[in-house]
């Protein structure tokens, strides 16, 4: 099967996935839930073999373009999903992150993506490109996790309704958990991948290995976000909501990283 | 003042600070020209370039700020580090019971085990699990301390030393480092400023994709020292070649575009009737025909444009519209004079009278290659791969290697032995719990 057939039908399934799962919001039935892991499962699955496909067909990473780095991000959230479900059983925070999911996959359904393989240009044939992007967009899939969780923190919270209240797992001081989680699998990831590994990566490619190029001081900006979070957190005891907003900065600065700097700001990142 | 900057409140307003400034300089574009910024910002930009805003991350107020929060990690590592360092190497054992209970993880139980068996059960099941136990007794009762891991006391630490460490390395690249293009044709030597060698270029080549695209430079390059090849190896971008602190990349291409050669030809239909294809540099003058036609190209442009005020310049340095102004003259007179282009012919001048008579074409064009190397040299750079391992090793410990202790106290009480166990691990909760409740269960089993 093709790569576009394969993505297609991980697309589909992320949908039925979320479909199911917000169900189950509505109808707290496990069923449901158990369905649509399933059925995100199985769309992670085919997605894994999409990607596959496309690195066979180009004879390179599946990031090299928007298309296939968006691609890319939405395989690391499904991921980042599953493995976050299977391990903390974030269920009534899922369908919302796989909201996310769909998303990035509408993006880079786009027609105004350009999705031909091209060939790699001299700067990107490196085997740092397979560690420099996929670690980043890891570590950014686990802050879009926290992203989630943030904001129903802060509708909960702001809510305070009974309804809300009663729902097992939806309780804030989880959701604040599950966030700080996230955060802990996240920063270091990024710190890897987006910060270490761009150094030494561009310390191969243009003879330094910081350049102030405006893709390396927006993920620095994102860094010292996360710092602030952590920092405040385990030294200052902060907790809840204030954590919570600034998750929420931290994330929206990842996302202006990712995609703002190529669109706004002119750098040396920007064939991607 | 060390109470100061001790205060983790000093540490969150720096950070906050420097997170602003750093985004400052991504919403003001850095290092561009005064004309530049005057274009863009007006009145406002004496005082963009005055303030240091336009080289922001090299403005004394940044680096000023990067000292104030180097001083700040180091004197908050430092006065935590003393607590920690007892904490890890000379923890206190004894713990009251009533210590106990505050603990996050706490249980009582009595078992029919004697002090000294339940001693040497719970000591067994702990260094099975990778427990290092430490004991102490007094008058009857016995304090026992298992504890794991802790090096991930000491997580942050490692980081702030890397971050320490890393911004070092970047205070040394700027004072230390110095970087240069040169552009080096084929069979061309130039000394590297500050070695006492050269580097020569024996080959440049480019390799293009079927598509036309490029795939890759190669420039093969010696390093001569009193004469003699040292070491040859061919870069390409992403290999450099690195010789004794020096490092030489592979930064750019180019061609020497001030006297390439060019393909010219000229035809007459008329009387005396004659083809020919001449090839000269520019700049150098080429007759025919008994010396009486003389022709020379006077300039040459590679992406021939017109300014606004008319005047011809070239806009880039790839040969995407290569043209060439040629003078042709006969027994001395001029004939023609203008520009030819080499892939948009029916644009070349015509000669205003003798259009007829002599026609002339652009044909082709050669001119030398050249690699653009780029010379490196930064003392900073290992400090920063030091650094960036400390802040790795320090995450791992910090988020990873979370310390667990276990305090427990075991005394006779009437006909049985009662043990008292309590346990403490920051940020791993809820798997402490699973191991805390695992051990107690099999100790208790085997009783």
């Amino acid at each position: 099967m093709t790569e576009s057939a394969l993505f297609l039908i991980s697309f589909i399934l992320y949908s039925v996935s979320a479909a199911f799962l917000f169900v189950y919001l509505f109808s707290e039935k496990e069923k449901w839930a158990r369905t649509g892991y399933q059925i995100i499962f199985a769309g992670f699955i085919i997605h894994t073999a999409a990607l596959i496909a496309r690195t066979v067909e180009s004879g390179h990473a599946p990031f090299t373009n928007m298309y296939e780095s968006l691609s890319f991000l939405a395989w690391c959230g499904a991921f980042v999903y599953v493995s976050m479900e299977g391990k903390y059983k974030i269920r009534k925070a899922g369908p919302y992150f796989i909201l996310i999911i769909i998303v990035l996959m509408a993006l880079a359904s786009s027609p105004l993506m350009p999705k031909e393989a091209r060939p790699l240009m001299p700067a990107l044939q490196s085997y740092w490109l397979w560690l420099h992007v996929s670690v980043t967009l890891l570590g950014e899939a686990f802050f879009a996790m926290a992203f989630v969780t943030s904001i129903l923190y802060l509708i909960t919270e702001s809510k305070k309704s009974a309804r809300f209240k009663q729902k097992k797992d939806l309780t804030p001081e989880r959701l604040d958990f599950l966030s700080y989680k996230c955060i802990a699998v996240g920063f270091p990831l990024f710190t890897l991948g987006g910060l270490v590994f761009g150094m030494i990566w561009a310390y191969k490619a243009w003879g330094r290995y910081w350049g102030w190029d405006p893709k390396e001081v927006w993920s620095l900006i994102t860094w010292f976000v996360f710092a602030l979070y952590l920092h405040t957190r385990l030294v200052m005891g902060w907790k809840g909501k204030r954590s919570a907003i600034i998750a929420v900065i931290g994330f929206v600065a990842a996302l202006f990283t990712y995609f703002g700097v190529n669109y706004l700001l002119a750098g040396l990142h920007s064939y991607l | 003042m060390i109470k100061f900057f001790s205060s983790i409140k000093i540490s969150i307003f720096l950070l906050i600070v420097i997170t602003l400034a750093t985004t400052l300089g991504t919403l003001i574009p850095q290092g561009r020209s005064v004309e530049a910024y005057t274009e863009k910002y007006g009145d406002w930009a004496p005082f963009l370039i005055k303030s240091g805003i336009t080289r922001l991350y090299q403005s004394p107020l940044y680096l000023f700020l990067l000292v104030l929060f180097s001083i700040n990690i180091i004197v908050c590592s430092l006065t935590r580090i003393k607590k920690k360092i007892t904490q890890a190497f000379k923890p206190q054992i004894m713990t009251e019971e009533k210590k106990l209970e505050t603990l996050s993880l706490k249980k009582s139980f009595t078992c029919p085990q004697s002090v000294p068996q339940a001693e040497k059960r719970l000591k067994e099941i702990l260094s099975s699990k990778g427990y290092k136990v430490q004991g102490q007794s007094t008058q009857g009762r016995l304090f026992l301390l298992g504890r794991k891991r802790f090096l991930g006391l000491f997580g942050s630490d490692i980081v702030h030393l890397g971050i320490l460490i890393v911004i070092l390395g970047g205070f040394i690249s700027g004072a230390a480092g110095f970087r240069e293009n040169v552009a080096l044709a084929a069979e061309e030597t130039k000394s590297v400023p500050g070695a006492d060698f050269s580097l020569k270029l024996n080959r440049f080549e480019t390799l293009y994709y079927k598509d036309g695209s490029v795939k890759d430079w190669k420039s093969t390059l010696s390093i001569i020292k009193n004469n003699k090849n040292i070491l040859t190896k061919t870069i390409e971008v992403n290999h450099p070649l690195s010789f004794k602190g020096f490092v030489f990349y592979q930064s750019g291409y180019g061609w020497n575009w001030r006297n390439p050669e060019v393909e010219l030809a000229l035809e007459r239909k008329t009387e005396n009737a004659f083809s020919q294809s001449i090839r000269t540099r520019v700049g150098e003058k080429k007759s025919i025909k008994e010396k009486e036609i003389e022709i020379e190209p006077v300039y040459f442009v590679p992406d021939f444009v017109l300014t606004k005020e008319n005047k011809v310049t070239t806009r880039s340095l790839e040969p995407n519209n290569p043209a060439v102004y040629v003078r042709i003259s006969e027994k001395r007179e001029i004939v023609f004079s203008g520009w030819l282009f080499l892939k948009y012919p029916e644009f070349n001048t015509r000669s205003p009278q003798r259009d007829s008579v002599l026609s002339l074409e652009f044909k082709d064009f050669k001119a030398e290659p050249y690699s653009v190397i780029q010379i490196a040299r930064d003392p900073g750079v290992p400090f920063i791969w030091a650094g960036c391992f400390f802040v790795m090793s320090g995450l791992f410990l910090a988020f990873y290697f979370i310390p667990r202790q276990l305090r427990f106290l075991i005394q006779q009480e009437d006909q049985h032995t009662r043990v008292s166990a309590g346990g403490t691990a920051k940020k791993a909760k809820d798997s402490f719990k699973g191991e805390f409740d695992s051990i107690l269960q099999s100790f208790r089993r085997s009783g």
